[in-house]
């Protein structure tokens, strides 16, 4: 008996940036620290902070096209500039898109969880198990996932107390000479930063919900802020205990630095911080299914993304029975979802932007 | 919900999931000795039994194998639960194997499955490891609890060096510095620790640091709380050979990096804070502080210089001067890095130190 | 049906409603002031005889004014209605009213003279107070508004009457204060109640479950208490008030989570203490769920999270129980569930022995005979205490139930399915609703200004604004009157 009588579809600002916090804070900062030590070794820091200027661009971008049309997603703005069929052949593209995130999250989320906690236990019924609330979530609307992102984001707020708690073992001296190397190689390793940064561009879906319409630009910029930090400060944290030889050693350097971590009354605490960053990891898979869900949808012209979702979900569980994907496999779609996410967050909005400025100037100047 | 719930039941029904590891069936290994008996590698797991109609409370199997996980097979056959290694607390090498192979190939599986703890403590034992495996002491509690306090409480007085398996891994990847361990051995049918285990880059025992030489390893490493206790010879103040204890309780320990004439240059400037522990010699210390002061700088010099010497002489680098390299000579260091022992041993090492005293305790 | 207006077709109507009712009282009797026979009716049971000889016979009988209509005929009772309708006739007398019929005229007078059998007001049973009032409802809707009325004399409270059930036709009396009130909150809790369709409503836990949002959830969305300045304190935070006649608990609407984990006496003790008691039950919170749950997570899948020495214990006492871990604490935790059930029903003195026996066998027998292990009996004693400690039956006795299906999940999955457990349920209160406000709120959605009243409490005077989760038209509660 779900009688609403203050119907809003809307989210405030707070829920809007750390939407896109938790969408961009996902698998990335676990292994973000060997990756860019692999390329710039100790200043790969450095090139964190340069991909974030990046995707902040690319975010105003963003903000900036869907400021035009303030009640359009981004599935609706492809119709009206596109027609209709171009318009959803590209609705789709982006909606396979976020499956194609959906899924590599998911899917690394499972291996994380079997090599490090339940080496025993099947993907399916791990599969099983994340779709219960990856279902609840999703087939409610962008307020609820907001008020989720929001509240997940300070139910983590510790999680970084922790991370820094090996410090206390850890040389500054590693981190000496900044820009060892000269500047290219950083410049180099920006484009590794970028998979990281992804979860920006749900602004797309996501602007036409937030009240505070004049404050959508500011929130992007903290909520790249945000997560910059923390990608910053989990890759310092990881130099300043690893030597810049060692860490690339290891795969997930963030989780092996917490298996140093004993209290009298717990140890390994790298188990409890995987179970609690599931969290973590669902603000970043539950909106991508989400969009993708719903993006299908428009284009079937289902008013509602349910039925697509149990179809969507039918099929996760249906494909983690046949496919146990190695981790090869999953460093492919990482791969591939940096590539595409290259594509649809920083080069999209662009074209799109010229395309939008060309499109009114030749109508006129008047948005259509 | 309802689907959420009724998949639960199926999946308690099934139970083809969550192969548990029962606490109580699991056969832990506690303490993991290796050790070599003539070309074969010998692998001994000490684990508690829990069972009140077993006469022994531990459970040691001796089994030899190529490699750490196949041993674990075979020490499964023994077991009466499935052996695991998620709670070893210590690791025990015999002296013979550490100078004969290099240990971290034999370590690998310790860092490669996460399941494995890497807390554990790395201690090279002088001494067939057998012996210490077996050993039953009535007045210590059980084998890997013993080893474990044992070590814990000497590297607090500073007499030998915690080293886990992670710091072990860390200090072996790390171009700028060698690894180091605790050394264990047996006296008079008692376990005793027995100074420090120094490894080359490649993880091969090369020497070790009697347990008056560690203190001052602690210090160069900058590893000063809670105190560095050690003692000294008063002779050169009263002619008479007597002794007095001092503790160095907080200090400064500074490096300076050069490169100079083709090689490298470091000054050690260390500043320490001592207080008087103990007073056998028939000294005034109130007179003759400057003196005093003076003597225990000169004993910390020569002890330290005479250290970094036996480093030099092994082409070892456990203090870790490469860090300082790195960080402040980096281009001259990028040419040596791969060969760092070798660099170490040919670069100048000077030290300075300025000692103040800054207690006698509570009677004169 | 239109009252007949000869005595004698009357009589015979009344013959026809109530054959069989022996203690219906039809009383014939001649008026002085009139100079006519009158037909007075009343339920014996259900009116007060006392008031019925003195004011009303009394003056029947003995009055020598004269009187030429309805209207004049004069009683000793203020509250006097008219009808012409037998229906209302018929409802009257149910209610304990007694009804005048005149010889020769179509309207019937009613007169209040109810007085069935009801308690005293007394304290309140099962949630009891140290510093509140000691005062508690009772059966009656017209006590249980006056003890609310005594403490907001104020005329923006409001009371609005329903009435609810086929056959039962309870009273049920919304109150609320106008001015701070949303009205469309107000109009969705009275619309569900209007949509009502039952025989009849015996207790307000009925009412609440025919209106509540989402039946499914594990969670109560209304509160339901007996303290009518618990009531009258969420009257305050702008949340309606609903008084079910014959019932002893008011419910309260909307709800949100963290107010079932407050009690009215927090905000009679000095804030710091009120603070520390607050955060020890919201720890007693997340013990009762996920104690038990994390105990089988570390025994079957996760040993490596305890520390060597407390393996070292958790092992030997686990040696010789048979069980797998999962059976143990269920097994454990069905014992005490089924102690607690058994102490509740029964009478004091033989609650008393079951206490005796339960912590006999649980505390000493099961472990010795190698059923279960210690460390289990004392995971489940702290558990079950952990649930005590939460201040609301409602929403302890909920716990205690979602205790179980975490039980099984970390069984399956250790931490991992307690984690997916824990966020089913964070999204679920993201999710649910109460009257359509977020039953989350302040946590989900995330509203700061009203963490002040949440897990821990501020002073009183800080507190400047009625929490938002009610959607209160009215924030300000009062103004800054000390630094």
């Amino acid at each position: 008996m779900a009688m609403t009588r203050i119907p809003q579809n809307e989210i405030t600002i707070f829920q809007y940036v750390f939407f896109i916090v938790g969408a961009q804070i996902g698998i990335g900062i676990l292994s973000l620290p060997a990756d860019v030590a692999k390329g710039s070794g100790t200043d790969g820091w450095i090139a964190i902070i340069f991909g974030g200027v990046l995707s902040i661009i690319a975010s105003l971008i963003i903000v900036s096209i869907m400021e035009q049309h303030p009640q359009d997603t981004i599935f609706d703005l492809l119709l009206r500039y596109f027609g209709k069929w171009f318009g959803k052949l590209l609705s789709l593209l982006f909606s396979l898109y976020a499956a194609l995130a959906a899924t590599t999250v998911v899917f690394t989320s499972i291996h994380l969880v079997q090599v490090w906690v339940l080496p025993q236990t099947s993907n399916y019924w791990i599969m099983i198990l994340f779709m219960i609330p990856g279902f609840l979530a999703a087939r409610q609307g962008v307020r609820i996932l907001g008020r989720y992102a929001e509240i997940v984001f300070y139910m983590t707020l510790w999680m970084p107390l922790l991370i820094a708690v090996p410090l206390k073992d850890g040389h500054l001296l590693h981190l000496l000479p900044v820009i060892k190397e000269g500047w290219l190689p950083i410049i180099k390793t920006v484009k590794q930063t970028i998979l990281s940064f992804l979860g920006f561009e749900l602004a797309f879906l996501l602007y036409p919900y937030v009240k505070e319409k004049h404050l959508a630009k500011k929130g992007i910029i903290i909520a790249n802020g945000i997560s910059m930090a923390a990608f910053v400060f989990v890759t310092l944290v990881g130099f300043i205990f690893y030597s810049p030889d060692e860490i690339t050693e290891y795969v997930w350097p963030t989780l092996s630095l917490l298996k140093t971590i004993e209290f009298p009354f717990m140890e390994r605490f790298e188990i409890i911080f995987l179970a609690a960053y599931l969290f973590v990891l669902s603000t970043t898979g539950i909106p991508y299914i989400f969009t993708a869900v719903f993006g299908i949808a428009h284009v079937l012209e289902q008013y509602d993304h349910v039925r697509v979702l149990v179809v969507g979900v039918g099929l996760y569980i249906i494909v983690s029975f046949l496919y146990t994907p190695p981790f090869a496999d999953l460093q492919a779609f990482s791969d591939w979802w940096g590539k595409t996410g290259t594509i649809v967050g920083y080069i999209f909005p662009v074209v799109l932007w010229l395309y939008m400025k060309l499109y009114q100037w030749l109508r006129g100047g008047k948005p259509s | 919900m309802k689907a959420a719930a009724l998949l639960l039941c199926v999946a308690l029904f099934l139970s083809g999931c969550g192969m548990n590891t029962k606490l109580d069936s699991l056969t832990m290994t506690l303490t993991l000795g290796l050790d070599t008996d003539g070309g074969k590698l010998l692998s001994y797991s000490s684990s508690p039994v829990f069972n009140k109609d077993a006469k022994e409370h531990t459970e040691v199997i001796e089994v030899n194998a190529s490699s750490l996980r196949e041993g674990r097979y075979k020490i499964d056959l023994f077991a009466s639960g499935r052996a695991v290694g998620g709670k070893i607390q210590n690791v025990v090498i015999g002296k013979a194997l550490a100078k004969k192979k290099e240990i971290p190939s034999l370590l690998d599986v310790l860092y490669r499955d996460p399941k494995n703890s890497t807390t554990a403590l790395l201690i090279v034992y002088d001494g067939p490891v057998k012996e210490l495996m077996e050993s039953k002491q009535k007045d210590k509690p059980r084998l890997a609890v013993a080893i474990k306090d044992l070590i814990m409480t000497t590297a607090v007085d500073k007499q030998t060096v915690k080293t886990n398996l992670l710091d072990f891994h860390r200090t072996l990847f790390d171009k700028g510095c060698t690894p180091f361990a605790s050394e264990m051995t047996r006296k008079n049918g008692k376990m005793m620790a027995n100074g420090t285990a120094l490894f080359d880059n490649k993880g091969k025992y090369v020497t070790s640091l009697s347990p008056k030489e560690t203190p001052f390893l602690q210090l160069l490493r900058k590893e000063i709380k809670p105190a560095i206790p050690f003692t000294l010879r008063t002779a050169a103040l009263t002619g008479k050979k007597e002794n007095i204890s001092v503790s160095i309780e907080h200090g400064k320990v500074r490096y300076e990096t050069r490169y100079r004439n083709g090689r490298f240059q470091f000054h050690v400037q260390i500043d320490a804070g001592v207080i008087i522990t103990e007073k056998i010699a028939d000294i005034d210390i109130s007179k003759k502080q400057k003196k005093l002061e003076k003597m225990i700088a000169h004993e910390i010099k020569t002890k330290t210089t005479a250290l970094v010497k036996t480093f030099q002489h092994h082409h070892v680098d456990p203090v870790g001067f490469g860090l300082y390299a790195r960080a402040y000579e980096y281009d001259h260091w990028k040419k040596v890095e791969n060969d760092w022992g070798k660099a170490f041993a040919a670069a100048d090492v000077s030290v300075s130190v300025k000692a103040k005293v800054i207690s006698y305790g509570v009677i004169h | 049906m239109w009252i007949p207006s000869s005595l004698a077709e009357v009589e015979a109507t009344i013959q026809a409603t109530w054959g069989e009712t022996p203690d219906l009282v039809v009383c014939r009797l001649n008026v002085r002031q009139l100079k006519k026979d009158v037909v007075l009716l009343y339920l014996d049971s259900l009116a007060d005889k006392n008031s019925i000889n003195n004011n009303v016979l009394q003056p029947l009988l003995f009055e020598t004014h004269d009187a030429t209509n309805v209207e004049e005929v004069a009683v000793l009772i203020g509250q006097k209605k008219y009808t012409n309708l037998w229906s209302e006739v018929e409802t009257a007398v149910f209610q304990g009213e007694s009804v005048l019929f005149i010889d020769g005229e179509q309207q019937a007078l009613l007169l209040d003279t109810q007085g069935w059998p009801q308690r005293a007001i007394a304290e309140p049973q099962v949630e009891s107070s140290i510093k509140g009032a000691h005062q508690g409802f009772i059966e009656t809707s017209g006590k249980n508004i006056a003890l609310i009325r005594r403490y907001l004399p104020n005329r923006e409270l409001k009371v609005k009457e329903l009435v609810v059930g086929r056959r039962g036709k309870t009273k049920v009396a919304l109150l609320y204060l106008e001015d701070v009130t949303h009205p469309e909150v107000l109009k969705e809790l009275e619309d569900r109640i209007r949509m009502i369709d039952v025989d009849a409503v015996v207790n307000t836990g009925e009412l609440m479950q025919l209106i509540e949002d989402n039946p499914f959830s594990p969670f109560p969305q209304f509160l339901l208490t007996e303290r009518p300045d618990a009531a009258v304190s969420n009257l305050l935070q702008g949340r309606i008030v609903v008084v079910v006649d014959r019932s002893p608990s008011v419910m309260i609407a909307p709800m949100s989570f963290i107010a079932f984990f407050q009690t009215i006496d927090d905000y009679s003790t000095r804030w710091m203490i009120a603070t520390f008691l607050r955060l020890l039950r919201t720890l007693a919170f997340f013990i009762a769920i996920f104690l038990p749950s994390l105990y089988i997570a570390a025994i079957s899948f996760h040993y490596e999270l305890l520390p060597l020495n407390l393996i070292l214990t958790v092992g030997e006492s686990r040696e010789q129980v048979p069980l797998p871990p999962i059976l143990e604490a269920i097994l454990m935790e069905l014992a005490i569930e089924m102690l607690r059930e058994a102490g509740l029903r029964l009478p004091a003195p033989i609650g008393q022995t079951v206490g005796i026996v339960g912590g006999v066998v649980i505390g000493q027998a099961a472990v010795q005979a190698g059923l279960v292990s210690n460390i289990m009996v004392v995971v489940v004693a702290i558990t079950a205490i952990g649930s005590f400690i939460i201040p609301n039956p409602d929403m302890s006795e909920s716990v205690r139930l979602i205790r179980f299906p975490m039980m099984i999940v970390s069984s399956l999955f250790g931490v991992i399915g307690m984690a997916i457990g824990l966020m089913i349920l964070v999204i679920h209160l993201a999710c649910l609703e109460s009257l359509g406000t977020p039953f989350g709120s302040p946590f989900a959605p995330v509203r700061f200004r009203d963490w002040k009243d949440t897990v821990v409490r501020f002073p009183l005077w800080t507190m400047r604004s009625r929490p938002l989760s009610a959607h209160p038209i009215q924030l300000k509660r009062q103004t800054k009157t000390r630094k």
